[in-house]
């Protein structure tokens, strides 16, 4: 049986980056703070589900293309 | 830097100044002078005062609809009022069994004290549960 994953990782600086979208853009966006978005690529704080799933959204992705396990 | 930071470091500090002000303004005069020289309880009713006033003027000039308060500012206010709310209990408890310990022999205390326990506990729960919020907010950026 596989491990539970401990911790989350995401690739949202990647997909932003992409999109040409900064903390910002994606702050605005998602309706919360740049200083959450910061928080959240640097796993320094875990999003609600639904903060998530906003992220995603704006991201033009799926949930699972943008947290992961470590 | 947030609004709600910036919020956090204004109240942390006028309440600090009160807080810090009336410990020391106190210890130093005494419980005697402080109750009978009327100077030193005039003054320290300016600081509390002033301190108020700021306080108002601050939270009237940041409230602005396109404020955003999101679920971080939520949680970092919860786990700084719980922390808060905790340590100023301690706080009211030491500080009230030190009182206690030095007094217990004279079988009485002057009144002056209870005015410091009660402006002191007031401006220290604001104080120190914004200090946590600053914490909180700068070990995260």
């Amino acid at each position: 049986m596989n491990k539970l994953p401990t911790k989350l990782t995401n690739n949202i600086k990647v997909l932003r980056t992409k999109l040409n979208l900064t903390q910002e853009d994606l702050a605005i966006k998602t309706l919360c703070t740049r200083q959450t978005i910061n928080a959240i690529e640097k796993n320094k704080y875990s999003p609600s589900l639904l903060l998530a799933y906003k992220i995603a959204y704006i991201l033009e992705t799926s949930i699972e293309q943008v947290f992961g396990k470590e | 830097m947030n609004i709600t930071l910036k919020k956090s470091i204004f109240t942390c500090s006028i309440f600090g100044i009160m807080f810090f002000y009336l410990m020391t303004h106190f210890i130093i005069v005494g419980p005697n002078d402080f109750q009978t020289v009327r100077i030193h309880m005039l003054i320290s009713i300016i600081i509390i005062f002033l301190g108020f006033v700021s306080f108002a003027v601050m939270l009237l000039l940041t409230k602005k609809k396109s404020n955003i308060f999101d679920e971080r500012d939520e949680l970092i206010q919860k786990k700084s009022s719980t922390v808060g709310l905790m340590l100023t209990g301690m706080f009211v408890f030491v500080f009230s069994m030190i009182l206690y310990v030095y007094y217990s022999d004279k079988g009485s205390l002057e009144v002056a004290w209870v005015w410091l326990i009660a402006y002191s506990t007031f401006s220290f729960a604001y104080f120190i549960t914004s200090l946590i919020s600053v914490y909180l907010y700068v070990k995260d950026e």
